[in-house]
């Protein structure tokens, strides 16, 4: 009788979660695949994003509000992408004909002279300030969302943000 | 000049993103993974709870097949005599 209970309570746990994630993902994985894109996943974007539902699924009990789901995604895609070009970057330290996988954004989009500039500034920051600056500019976090995103304080969040967006004129000055 | 450069950033920022498209069958893919994990994880934790329970019962039976026959194993004094009369 409580075998049959608990399988029914669990079951239902499951149709729920199932239920939940699926609109998440109808709701957030466009968004979490251009964000993490942008942020350099380049075509293991969408890999990401699935890495991260797969997360959320195994952690789903352990949640403390649904509602803070797409904050955790959000954070879940930025640690994947800082590790996996973190991961790229040995590769092509040890490797000098490694292949550029992270094939630079501007080579699959259209974009005019004056956003390429901006692309190669961004690509030349370091990946903190980079990620702070996406998060800021791109999705319009607060500092607060986006020091939860990145797993730092908001006073951190707002020294990357004004060194990264320094080093961006700096480099777009100089190459006027 | 900051006023511009943020201008600058979220117009090509916003180019960058308005050009990747999720595929059609994302979330039939994704679904399929967590589920496989799924599956895997509750035959590990089936598999992991069989050879504990296996275990603990084989180490029981090896030790009440160990002691000798004749050495009682829950009591070892005499037998409590009940008093007369009742």
């Amino acid at each position: 009788m409580l075998a049959v209970a608990l399988t029914s309570s669990l079951d239902l746990r499951n149709v729920e979660r199932e239920a939940a994630l699926t609109r998440l993902f109808s709701s957030h994985a466009s968004q979490l695949q251009r964000l993490a894109a942008l942020l350099g996943a380049g075509h293991e974007a969408e890999d990401v994003v699935a890495e991260a539902f797969c997360d959320l699924h195994r952690k789903w009990g352990r949640l403390r509000d649904p509602e803070a789901a797409p904050a955790y995604l959000r954070s879940t895609v930025c640690n994947l992408v800082r590790m996996r070009v973190r991961h790229l970057q040995v590769v092509r330290r040890n490797s000098t004909d490694a292949p550029d996988d992270a094939a630079s954004a501007e080579t699959q989009v259209v974009l005019r002279e004056d956003q390429l500039e901006v692309v190669r500034a961004l690509q030349g920051l370091p990946d903190r300030q980079r990620e702070a600056l996406v998060l800021r500019y791109w999705l319009d976090l607060k500092e607060a969302e986006v020091a939860a995103a990145m797993g730092i304080s908001a006073g951190s969040v707002k020294a990357h943000t004004s060194r990264g967006m320094a080093a961006l004129t700096r480099a777009l000055e100089g190459r006027r | 000049m900051t006023v511009d450069t943020e201008a600058r950033l979220r117009e090509t920022l916003r180019s960058l993103a308005d050009d990747v498209a999720p595929s059609p069958g994302a979330y039939r893919r994704a679904q399929a993974t967590w589920r496989r994990r799924e599956r895997r994880r509750r035959i590990l934790l089936v598999v992991l709870a069989t050879l504990a329970i296996g275990g603990a019962d084989a180490l029981g039976i090896w030790a009440l097949n160990s002691a000798p026959a004749h050495t009682p194993i829950v009591f070892d004094g005499p037998a409590p005599v009940a008093p007369a009369g009742r």
